[in-house]
C-alpha cells in the first residue's frame, strides 16, 4: 500500500510538473485560426490523464481489500545491474564497442552470479568479437569505434 | 489480390529471404523456449540484423520469429513445467503432467501439430479480414482514425495484465512520450527542456528496447528466480495416431477460431487467447474431468489458439497501422524504418506486403513442424544455459540494437534509462505494453485529433456526427462499461435445489 502510494505520488508530481511546463511562454503561439489548437493542447490531455490515473492508482490500492504482494526485491543487485548497464552503455559510446563490451560482458555476468571463469573469459572475448565481425564485416552496419585503434 | 501471387513469390524467391525465414523460425523457437525471454525479446535481439537487410528479408525474419517464438514457449512448458512465453502458460496445465507420465514426446507432438494448424488457420483470417478491414478503412478520415485509436488504446489498457488503471496510466505515459520532440503539425520542438539531444524526440525502437528487453534484464537481477534444474523426461517427438486426433478435431478448430479472432482485436494478445481457448475447451469437452491431468485437448486448446493469434494480430497492424501487442509494435517500428507505412494505404499502394506476409507465415508454420520434430533434444540442452549468461547476451544485443537503429548515441542512453524506469514501474505492476503502444500511436492520435478539429472548426460535437466514428466511440464506451453492465444483463442463475 505504501509502495503504491509512493509510486502514485511520484508519478503524479512528474505529470504535474510537465503539465505546469506547458504554460511557459515558449509555447505561446499567439493568435490561432479557427479550429487550430495550440501545440500543447494534446500533450495537456495526455498529462491530465497521466495525473488522473496516478491518483486513481493510489485510490484503487487503498480501496482494495486484497494485499498487493510486493515482490522480494534484491535492491543491491538491481542497483548494480542498472549501474553496470549504464556504465557499459556510456563506455561503448566513448571507448568503442569492443573495448567496452569485453570487460562489460565479463563484469555483468560475474555480477549476475556466473562463476565459471574459463567459460566467462572465453565468452567475454568471443561474443563481442563475433558481434563486431558480423555487424562490421558481414552486414556493414556501424557500431561505435575506439578512438585509439582503427581495427575496432 | 491473388493475382499478385506470382509477383510476391518472385520477390520471396531469393536466398536472403529464404535464409531469413529459416533463421527466424529456428531462432524464434530457441528463444521462445527459454523461460522469460519471450516473443518481444526475441524480436529485439534480432532487430539490429534487419537494418542491413532488404525490407522483404527483414519482414520475413521478424514474421518467422514472431510465429515460431510463440510455439517455442510450449517446449519448456512441457519439459520443465515453466512456460517459455506467457502465451504458453496454459500449455503447462496438461503438457507437463503428460511429460511426467513418460509421454513428453507425445506432448511435444500434440503441441507442434496444434501450433502449425492454428498458425495456418489464422492465415486464412489474415488474407480475408485484412483487405476487408482496409476496404472499410478507405472510408476513414481523420475523425474516424482518431476514434479508432481511442478504441484501440482502451482495449489495450482493459486487457492489460493486472490493474486496468495501471494499464491506462502506462498508456497515458506512452502517449506523452510521443509528444517529446517536433510537433507533428508545426515542427516546433516540445519538452526538450534545453537539452539539445531531446529536440528530435525519442525513437520508438530505443524506448521499446529499454522498456521490454533491458527492463527484463534488470527485473531478473532484482527478483532472482529458482534456477534449480528441473527433471527432464523422455524427450523426443511423436505424433499421435489419427484415431486420437479424430475425436479432437472440434477442439482444434474451435481453438484456432478463438485465437484468430482474438488476435484481430487490438491489445488482446496470445496470452488472453490461450486462456480463453483452454477454458472453453474444458467447458465443452466430453473429457473435461481429464483436463489438468495430461489431456491432449488441453495442449491443443492452448497451442492452436496462441499460434492462431499471430495471423490475426497482423490484421490491425498491417491494415490499420495499430499494433496489438509488444511484438507487433516491434514489427511496426521495423516496417517504418524500411519505409513501409502500415495502414489503409498499404493495402492499396503495396498489397504485395500482405500477400508476402501470408506466404512467409505459411512457410514458417510448415518449418515449425520440422523444428519440433528434429530439435527436441537440442532444446533440452539449451534449457540448461545459465540465466546470467542469457541476460548478459540480451543486454549486449539490446545496446547494439539501440545504437544501430540510426547510429545516434543518444538512443543508447535513452534505452538504458527506459530500461531502468521500466524495471521500477514493473515492480509495482505497471505493464509496459500499453506504454509502448501508446508511444507508437501518440503521433497519429495527435495528428488525427488536430486535423479533425480543423475540419469541425474546433467543435468536438462534430466528431459525433460522423457515423463510423460514432459507432466506434459507442463500442469504446461499451468496452469500458461492460464490467459493470455485463453482470446486470446476464439472466439470473437457476436456484440450487437439494
Amino acid at each position: 500500500m505504501v509502495a503504491t502510494s509512493i509510486y502514485g505520488t511520484v508519478l503524479f508530481l512528474i505529470g504535474a510538473t510537465l503539465f505546469a511546463s506547458t504554460f511557459s511562454g515558449e509555447y505561446d503561439q499567439g493568435e490561432l485560426f479557427p479550429g487550430e489548437v495550440s501545440t500543447v493542447f494534446v500533450p495537456r490531455i495526455f498529462l491530465v490523464a497521466w495525473m488522473l490515473f496516478s491518483v486513481l492508482m493510489i485510490v484503487e490500492r487503498w480501496a482494495s481489500k486484497s494485499r498487493f504482494h510486493w515482490p522480494a526485491v534484491d535492491w543491491p543487485s538491481l542497483g548494480i545491474a542498472c549501474a553496470l548497464a549504464a556504465l557499459i552503455g556510456v563506455a561503448m559510446l566513448n571507448v568503442g564497442f569492443v573495448l567496452a563490451l569485453v570487460p562489460g560482458v565479463f563484469l555483468f555476468a560475474w555480477a549476475r552470479g556466473y562463476r565459471k571463469l574459463g567459460v566467462l573469459a572465453a565468452t567475454s572475448l568471443l561474443l563481442p568479437a563475433a558481434v563486431w565481425i558480423l555487424f562490421i564485416d558481414v552486414f556493414e552496419l556501424a557500431l561505435p569505434r575506439s578512438p585509439w585503434f582503427e581495427a575496432f | 489480390m491473388l493475382e499478385l501471387l506470382p509477383t510476391v513469390l518472385a520477390q520471396l524467391a531469393s536466398i536472403e529471404v529464404f535464409l531469413a525465414i529459416i533463421a527466424g523460425t529456428l531462432f524464434g523457437s530457441l528463444i521462445g523456449a527459454l523461460p522469460g525471454m519471450g516473443t518481444v525479446v526475441a524480436l529485439i535481439v534480432a532487430l539490429p540484423f534487419t537494418f542491413s537487410m532488404t525490407s522483404t528479408a527483414a519482414i520475413a525474419l521478424l514474421l518467422a520469429i514472431y510465429c515460431s517464438s510463440v510455439y517455442g514457449g510450449s517446449i519448456s512448458a512441457i519439459l520443465i513445467n515453466t512456460p517459455g512465453t506467457p502465451q504458453s502458460a496454459a500449455t503447462v496445465l496438461d503438457g507437463f503432467p503428460m511429460a511426467q507420465q513418460g509421454k513428453a514426446d507425445l506432448a511435444l507432438g500434440w503441441a507442434t501439430v496444434a501450433s502449425v494448424f492454428g498458425g495456418l488457420f489464422s492465415l486464412v483470417v489474415l488474407v480475408v479480414a485484412a483487405p476487408s478491414l482496409a476496404a472499410v478503412g478507405l472510408h476513414f478520415g481523420q475523425i474516424e482514425t482518431f476514434a479508432l485509436i481511442v478504441f484501440a488504446l482502451t482495449c489495450i489498457a482493459w486487457v492489460s495484465r493486472g490493474s486496468t488503471i495501471k494499464g491506462l496510466l502506462a498508456g497515458a505515459m506512452g502517449l506523452f512520450l510521443a509528444m517529446v520532440g517536433p510537433d507533428v503539425m508545426t515542427g516546433f520542438s516540445r519538452f526538450h527542456f534545453g537539452v539539445f539531444e531531446l529536440q528530435g524526440g525519442f525513437h520508438l525502437i530505443s524506448v521499446l528496447v529499454g522498456l521490454f528487453a533491458l527492463s527484463e534484464v534488470f527485473i531478473r537481477a532484482a527478483i532472482p528466480e529458482d534456477t534449480d534444474a528441473k527433471p527432464l523426461t523422455n524427450v523426443g517427438f511423436r505424433v499421435a495416431p489419427w484415431s486420437e486426433w479424430k475425436s479432437r478435431i472440434r477442439c482444434l478448430l474451435q481453438s484456432s477460431v478463438i485465437g484468430s479472432f482474438i488476435g484481430v482485436l487490438p491489445g488482446t494478445g496470445a496470452t488472453a487467447a490461450t486462456f480463453i481457448s483452454y477454458a472453453e475447451a474444458k467447458r465443452s469437452s466430453k473429457r473435461s474431468d481429464e483436463f489438468g491431468k495430461g489431456e491432449p485437448e488441453g495442449i491443443i486448446a492452448s497451442e492452436a489458439a496462441n499460434n492462431a493469434v499471430t495471423g490475426g494480430a497482423l490484421v490491425p497492424t498491417l491494415a490499420l497501422g495499430i499494433p496489438g501487442d509488444g511484438g507487433t509494435a516491434v514489427m511496426l517500428g521495423v516496417l517504418l524504418i524500411h519505409g513501409v507505412i502500415p495502414g489503409v494505404q498499404l493495402l492499396t499502394v503495396q498489397p504485395e506486403i500482405l500477400l508476402g506476409a501470408f506466404v512467409t507465415l505459411f512457410i514458417a508454420n510448415i518449418l515449425l513442424f520440422f523444428v519440433g520434430m528434429l530439435g527436441a533434444q537440442a532444446f533440452t540442452r539449451l534449457l540448461r544455459l545459465p540465466e546470467s549468461l542469457l541476460m548478459t547476451g540480451v543486454l549486449l544485443m539490446s545496446l547494439v540494437g539501440a545504437f544501430a537503429v540510426r547510429g545516434n548515441p543518444v538512443d543508447v542512453i535513452v534505452a538504458v534509462v527506459a530500461g531502468i524506469v521500466g524495471a521500477l514501474l514493473r515492480l509495482v505492476g505497471i505493464p509496459m505494453a500499453p506504454m509502448v503502444i501508446g508511444m507508437a500511436l501518440g503521433g497519429t492520435f495527435e495528428e488525427s485529433l488536430r486535423q479533425g478539429l480543423m475540419l469541425t472548426d474546433g467543435s468536438f460535437i462534430g466528431f459525433l456526427q460522423q457515423p463510423i466514428a460514432l459507432g466506434i466511440m459507442i463500442l469504446t464506451v461499451l468496452v469500458i462499461a461492460w464490467p459493470v453492465l455485463g453482470p446486470q444483463l446476464k439472466p439470473p442463475g437457476k436456484p440450487r435445489t437439494g
